[in-house]
């Protein structure tokens, strides 16, 4: 390879370029601090299967200045923003909001459907363009189902409930794809007796705009539930079992729109009714094996670690952990947008999912959780691709299984 | 006072006491010796840590001027410089140390086990009992009062709970009425030497210290490792108690990372893995794997850049730039499974028996609390604060810090520091010097002329350095034996403090006229024996040793009954000598209380000011017109020191000063004399000055090399880092319109030739881009460098650079940089080892660091003074690890540059540490010769002259008169040269004389 006239080809601007863009903006300085040491490389497993996983690398470039080449590293788009390089990293480099920043701020566009399904929300107000109307009949639909199911009357699911206590946001494919999944979540909110609602004008919890590192259409599509909260008064909010829209609350609650009320996860929320007594559990009711696959942007980046594995201990009697787990988990593969950026980029999903179905099949599990739609899918794909025979589901549905109703 | 009584401390302590002040020595813990005591080796030597310290625990312990206050914190402090009172609690101790013998039955009865703190929790021990085997003052105490039952249950229900401690007592030493004692002691200086606290890794769950059984941290190995440790010094993992065929020491655990608000370099680390590595090596039975995962190796001191090397190329252990991300269980069990990185990025996986977390240097939080009680600032990591011109004075005029509580560092610097502390009390004390002391009683000797030889024989096992080679029990058997032996017996560390007063018990008991020791070598050892024998009333010289480690056990490791037979032979020479030795005598003389300092950099300048401080009188030698040194050519510091106003200030005080006469412009033309009494001439402009004086500072400095690489001299747009230093200063216009400046650093230094670190460069290059940046934020500044050394919290300026944006590349040896000027343009080529690919960039200017060289005098000033250098033409100092600053020859001391690399606030805390030995010297009035010289039978000496001139020392004259050879006792060395070289036989080496020689050598060959 020839020498490379690093005063001809590095743009000299492209750091402080990087650093009047990133976001946060607290922690512009970090990745000047980078050290080449290796600790994030080391730490992205994913070197072991397939090119452009590089951390280190990538970021050598970046602090060179050769900004042709980042913008064209296929890194950019590989990387699935997990952030298990970031735990260790002893400077603290966040990369994975260094990838949005380069992502998002340097006109490049993501590869496959990413921006459409951005566009979409932006234009619709969910990602799946779905009409208020059919999310209300589709809403009532099983609401009556459930009051038959049930044998109860009075079992509501309720939309724009103005003074509810908690507005829960789904995922519009809950509403579009698998309807039954209101009547699961309706019921344990109804079983436990709390005051909710949900909104007509914001029933997505997703967020591309985290993914595609465009700030602007962040706010943006963080704007539709912060209407709704207000509107209705809500006192909090509590997201369905999905990874980035619940992080891009989280983070955009800080960066993008500040956002006072508590925002939830579905685990801390369960978590909290099964610790307070607002519903039982009977764990005979599940009785196979149960690992817990851990999304990054819930465990790793916001935290919530101990909640899926008191809720889980509570509701199975077989809950297994596979290894490594918790904060330190790999990522499913499908994390960053991956799942929608077409055919370009699953080559490197299915081969990063070969690691996550290794480590699901070395616990035996005949079930694997995953709270998070994103890694839903993921975690489907790779139980075909690789025929491990097992069933994903979210925690709430084990929880709904396990519920005692008196 | 000092506080603290690790080397820190005990250095301090003993030049202060040696100084003619009183010392009350303040210590947390029941024992002193710090962390030092638990250490198994030391840097760059490998020597034994507690045989090198053991003397110097001892030699603290029993000196009349020195008084141990153990279990004791400093928890207040009024009054002002030269008169405070400290006050200290002291926690009781519940044994009577009058009585206590150390025999360890209390602890043997006592039923409460604990983890043993010393062994870092690796094994278990009584809570009643001592330290550590080797313990100074060896008294036991109840250390765990909390978890006694008697303190705790028998006390609350007044019953005679357990007590099985005091019923087992023979002495009756257990007091379990002891109480706290508040003392108010007024002292005039306090010192601080309280050490450090280890990193903990239990807050890195990555690292799975604490869940992952065979994941250690260093000072947990170094236990491992030792003979006193939890497994014995057996190399065994924690989880099974089996050998490891491979480890892994994983670098920067709780250093250099934001994470863990730690962001400095703990400066010790590097070099104490590669120690544990090799030592490991040692220890295992079968060939062991030892990998290092590093950053950048750091081995800046003087000889580990050698000590690397040979790591690398001769121990064969494996070095591994990546830092690792974390330590996952293996497949194999209790193996341990790491992932990492190679330099061109591809990972690997590999899996190890034992991981070693070598953890940061913490400031210890004991003292924090402490600073906190006597009113004394921290820096921004907790750290005692200290400015660069005054390193080892805290905020708090009269309370001086020394040691890791001033910045992370290692031994030589910690001795260092120590000394250069007690040179600051001292210096404060002056006027009260040798008011408050205690003068040593003299034992009187005993008559033991015509006696029949009586010989005892103590036979040690050195932990397991002798015991786990020679059988030493069956040693000591046969040696009993022998004709003439009246008492033989064997003991774990026959160095101890207890071990000495057991030496004189065995004297009085068997009537002892003649003492033999077999351990180690006689160079470290022998004194302290030959004291013990002193206080017992025994002439010194009637103390002969054997030296079974070094010339057996350490040998002959692998043959372990041949060793033992050795060790007989070895032993039985010994013996064979002592039925001869003879008391000898010694003779005194006055010592002239002046001292000479050799150099006017800020070292020497240093040296005379706190000698003259201290009261005595000082001749500054230097051989250009102004003084200064090396230092007149620097402007500023990283830290933003002023150096030339400092400097200003320093001269000044110098030359102002009373005490002090300055020849600048002088040349040393000879020098005749012995410690006590130098005489050097001094040719000054063309007149010789001749100088008396009683000690040498010897302060010559150093010079950057001048490079013949990278075009240095003959492109001119290349130019050393000092000259690059000089432009920055005055403006050049070069510099203000340069748009890309290349830093190479390790130019002409850490290469075949100069096998050494420069210290500096890495720090200089950083301090110089900052300044650069600081002048033209849009300047490309490029540092290629091999390892970043910018070590303890200079590390923060490196994290500054990077802020700031400037480049750093690193190089490989094989893999240097090419520098080209082709038509006008300067070029450097390198390969980015992230990248993996070749970069080239345009220069305006490229600064080479170049290395730090000796002086070019420095081989003539070492003939002068008769000390030597080593191989890369730096001085060579008494001892790397505990004499830093002395030479071998007595009364010479060392400082600055011409002692190794180093940076400005490290020459001045080197040249107070020189003063404050030469204050230990010249605080005497007489000087003792040592008994073991040569002595002419005039009427057999021809007057020939042989001796004259073979004299190495120039201790032999002739008697013009007589006609006849005379020996100066005083400055003969005992060498025995003129003894093998006289022709008529008359000249007798005390102590070797022929027939004792022959004795040993019938003795081996019998």
């Amino acid at each position: 390879m020839e020498a490379l006239a690093l005063n001809k080809v590095a743009d000299p601007n492209f750091r402080a370029e990087v650093m009047e863009k990133i976001v946060p903006q607290a922690t512009k300085m970090d990745f000047n601090y980078c050290l080449s040491c290796g600790t994030c490389t080391a730490g992205c497993v994913f070197g072991d299967v397939h090119d452009h996983s590089d951390p280190r690398q990538f970021m050598r470039k970046i602090l060179l200045g050769l900004k042709d080449e980042v913008l064209n590293d296929p890194f950019v788009w590989v990387c699935t923003a997990c952030g298990r390089c970031t735990m260790e990293c002893p400077m603290g480099i966040n990369m994975a909001n260094v990838v949005r920043c380069i992502r998002g701020k340097f006109g490049l566009t993501a590869p496959g459907t990413l921006q459409q399904v951005a566009n979409t929300h932006l234009e619709t107000g969910n990602q799946m363009g779905v009409p208020v109307e059919e999310f209300i009949d589709t809403v009532e639909w099983m609401e009556e189902e459930a009051q038959d199911d049930y044998e109860d009357p009075d079992f509501k699911v309720p939309v724009d409930q103005k003074g509810a206590e908690i507005l829960f946001i789904p995922h519009p494919r809950e509403v579009k794809y698998y309807p039954e999944e209101i009547k699961i979540w309706s019921r344990i909110f109804n079983v436990a007796g709390i005051s909710w609602t949900l909104s007509s004008k914001a029933f997505d919890v997703t967020n591309f705009g985290l993914f595609n590192g465009r700030d602007d259409e962040a706010t943006k599509i963080f704007k539709f539930t912060d209407d709704a909260v207000k509107e209705l008064g809500v006192k909090r909010v509590v997201t369905t079992e999905c990874g980035h829209g619940y992080w891009a609350f989280k983070f955009g609650a800080q960066h993008w729109i500040k956002a006072d009320y508590p925002i939830q996860h579905m685990l801390e929320f369960l978590a909290e009714l099964i610790r307070e007594g607002k519903i039982k559990v009977d764990k005979s009711k599940n009785k196979e094996v149960v690992t817990l696959h851990d999304p990054c942007n819930v465990v790793r980046k916001a935290g919530v670690v101990d909640e899926p594995r008191y809720i889980l201990n509570q509701v199975c009697e077989n809950f297994v952990e596979m290894w490594p787990n918790g904060p330190y988990n790999f990522c499913c593969g499908g994390g960053g947008g991956a799942l929608a950026m077409g055919n370009e980029i699953k080559k490197y999903r299915m081969k990063k999912g070969k690691m996550k179905a290794d480590q699901i099949r070395a616990t035996g599990a005949e079930l694997c959780c995953a709270p998070c739609h994103n890694c839903f899918d993921q975690l489907n794909d790779i139980n075909k691709e690789f025929d491990l025979g097992l069933n994903i589901v979210h925690v709430y549905q084990l929880v709904e299984k396990a519920l005692v109703v008196e | 006072m000092v506080v603290g009584g690790g080397i820190a401390g005990v250095q301090a302590s003993l030049d202060l006491a040696d100084a003619g002040y009183y010392v009350y020595l303040v210590e947390h813990s029941s024992a002193i010796g710090g962390t030092m005591a638990m250490l198994d080796k030391t840097f760059p030597t490998n020597d034994c840590s507690m045989c090198i310290l053991s003397p110097k625990l001892v030699e603290c312990g029993r000196h009349p001027n020195i008084e141990l206050i153990t279990m004791a914190d400093l928890v207040g402090l009024e009054g002002e410089p030269g008169n405070f009172t400290a006050k200290v609690h002291q926690r009781p101790r519940y044994v009577d140390p009058d009585k206590c013998v150390g025999c360890g039955t209390c602890a043997e009865k006592c039923p409460v086990k604990v983890e043993d703190e010393f062994n870092e929790g690796l094994s278990i021990r009584k809570i009643i009992g001592n330290k550590y085997a080797q313990a100074v003052p060896n008294t036991y105490a109840i250390e765990w009062p909390e978890k006694c039952l008697y303190l705790t249950k028998g006390v609350q229900t007044g019953k005679p709970v357990c007590m099985l401690c005091q019923k087992a007592c023979d002495k009756d030493a257990i007091n379990f009425e002891d109480k706290a004692k508040d003392l108010e002691l007024k002292v005039g200086a306090v010192i601080l030497a309280p050490g450090f606290d280890e990193f903990d890794p239990s807050s890195l769950a990555a690292l799975g210290y604490g869940k992952l059984k065979n994941v250690v941290t260093s000072i947990e190995f170094e236990r491992i490792l030792s003979a006193s440790g939890p497994y014995s010094g057996h190399l065994v993992r924690p989880s099974d108690h089996k050998e490891p065929k491979k480890i892994a020491w994983i670098q920067c655990v709780g250093s250099r990372d934001t994470k863990t608000g730690c962001t400095y370099c703990s400066s010790v680390c590097c070099t104490y893995a590669i120690k544990e590595a090799m030592i490991a090596k040692e220890h295992s039975a079968e060939p062991l794997d030892t990998t290092i995962f590093f950053m950048d190796m750091r081995t800046f001191g003087k000889g580990f850049e050698a000590y690397y090397e040979r790591a690398k190329n001769e121990t064969g252990i494996r070095f591994v730039r990546s830092r690792i991300h974390s330590i996952d269980p293996g497949s194999g069990e209790d193996t341990l499974s790491i992932r990492y990185i190679q330099e061109d990025g591809t990972p690997v996986r590999e899996e190890f028996d034992m991981v070693v977390l070598s953890v940061g240097l913490r400031p210890s939080k004991a003292a924090i609390e402490m600073a906190g009680n006597i009113g004394i600032e921290l820096n921004e990591f907790n750290f005692a604060k200290t400015s660069p011109n005054a390193p080892v004075e805290t905020s708090r005029p009269g309370v001086f810090v020394c040691g890791a509580f001033q910045s992370p560092m290692d031994i030589p610097m910690t001795v260092m520091q120590a000394s250069a502390a007690a040179s600051g009390a001292g210096s404060l004390l002056s006027e009260v010097r040798n008011t408050q002391v205690k003068v040593a009683e003299k034992t009187e000797e005993m008559d033991v002329s015509g006696q029949e030889p009586r010989i005892g024989v103590f036979v040690c096992h050195c932990g397991i350095n002798i015991g786990a080679t020679v059988d030493v029990p069956a040693v000591r058997d046969y040696i009993a034996t022998l004709p003439n032996v009246v008492h033989c017996e064997d003991n774990l560390y026959t160095c101890s403090s207890d071990s000495q007063e057991r030496i004189k018990d065995m004297i009085k008991e068997y009537n002892l006229n003649r003492v033999v020791v077999a351990s180690c070598t006689p160079r470290t050892h022998e004194p302290l024996f030959q004291a013990t024998c002193a206080e017992a009333g025994l002439n010194p010289y009637l103390f002969e040793m054997a030296n079974i480690r070094e010339h057996c056990s350490w040998v002959h490791m692998h043959d372990k009954e041949a060793a033992t037979a050795k060790a007989k032979e070895i032993v039985a020479r010994a013996v064979a000598k002592a039925r001869l030795l003879e008391p000898l005598s010694t003779v005194t003389v006055d010592i002239d209380k002046s001292a000479l300092v050799v150099g006017g950099g800020i070292a020497g300048l240093n040296a005379a000011l706190d000698l003259a401080n201290q009261g005595f009188k000082v001749s500054l030698v230097e051989k250009a017109g102004e003084l200064g040194g090396m230092a007149r050519k620097i402007h500023y510091t990283l830290e933003g020191m002023d150096v030339q106003s400092y400097l200003g200030g320093l001269i000044s005080s110098v030359t102002s000063n009373p005490n002090i006469t300055v020849y600048t412009n002088a040349q040393i033309t000879e020098v005749t004399g012995y410690v006590g009494n130098f005489t050097t001439k001094v040719n000054v402009g063309g007149e010789v000055k001749e100088i008396k004086h009683g000690a040498t500072v010897i302060a010559i400095g150093g010079k950057e090399y001048e490079p013949t690489e990278y075009l240095y001299g003959q492109d001119d747009r290349v130019i050393t880092g000092l000259a690059l230093e000089e432009e920055i200063v005055k403006g050049s216009d070069r510099v203000k319109n340069a748009k890309n400046v290349v830093m190479i650093n390790c130019v002409g230094s850490r290469e075949e030739g100069r096998m050494y670190c420069s210290r500096i460069c890495c720090s200089e290059a950083v301090k110089n881009a900052l300044k650069l940046k600081e002048a033209n934020p849009d300047v490309n500044v490029y540092v290629l460098y091999r390892d970043m050394r910018t070590y303890g919290f200079k590390e923060d300026f490196y994290k500054e650079a990077r802020e700031k944006g400037v480049i750093f590349l690193r190089y490989d040896l094989d893999n240097k940089p090419e520098v080209k000027a082709d038509g006008g343009s300067l070029t450097v080529k390198v390969k980015d080892p992230v990248l993996q690919r070749e970069v080239v960039i345009d220069a305006d200017l490229i600064a080479l660091g170049a290395a730090t060289v000796p002086p070019d005098d420095a081989k003539q000033i070492g003939q002068f003074y008769k000390v030597s250098l080593n191989d890369e033409g730096f001085f060579l100092e008494a001892h790397m690890k505990l004499r830093p600053v002395d030479f071998a020859t007595d009364g010479v001391f060392l400082c600055g540059l011409a002692h190794s690399p180093k940076f400005i606030e490290e020459s001045i805390a080197q040249g107070r540490a020189a003063a404050s030995r030469a204050a230990t010297v010249l605080n005497n009035d007489t000087l003792t010769s040592s008994g073991i010289v040569s002595w002419v039978d005039k009427d057999k000496c021809a007057g020939c002259r042989i001796c004259v001139n073979l004299c190495p020392y120039n201790a032999i004259s002739i008697l013009e008169d007589e006609g006849v050879a005379e020996v100066n006792p005083v400055v003969c060395k005992g060498c025995g040269t003129c003894a093998s070289a006289c022709p008529s036989n008359a000249m007798v080496a005390k102590g070797f004389k022929n027939k004792q020689i022959f004795a040993e050598i019938e003795a081996f060959l019998a």
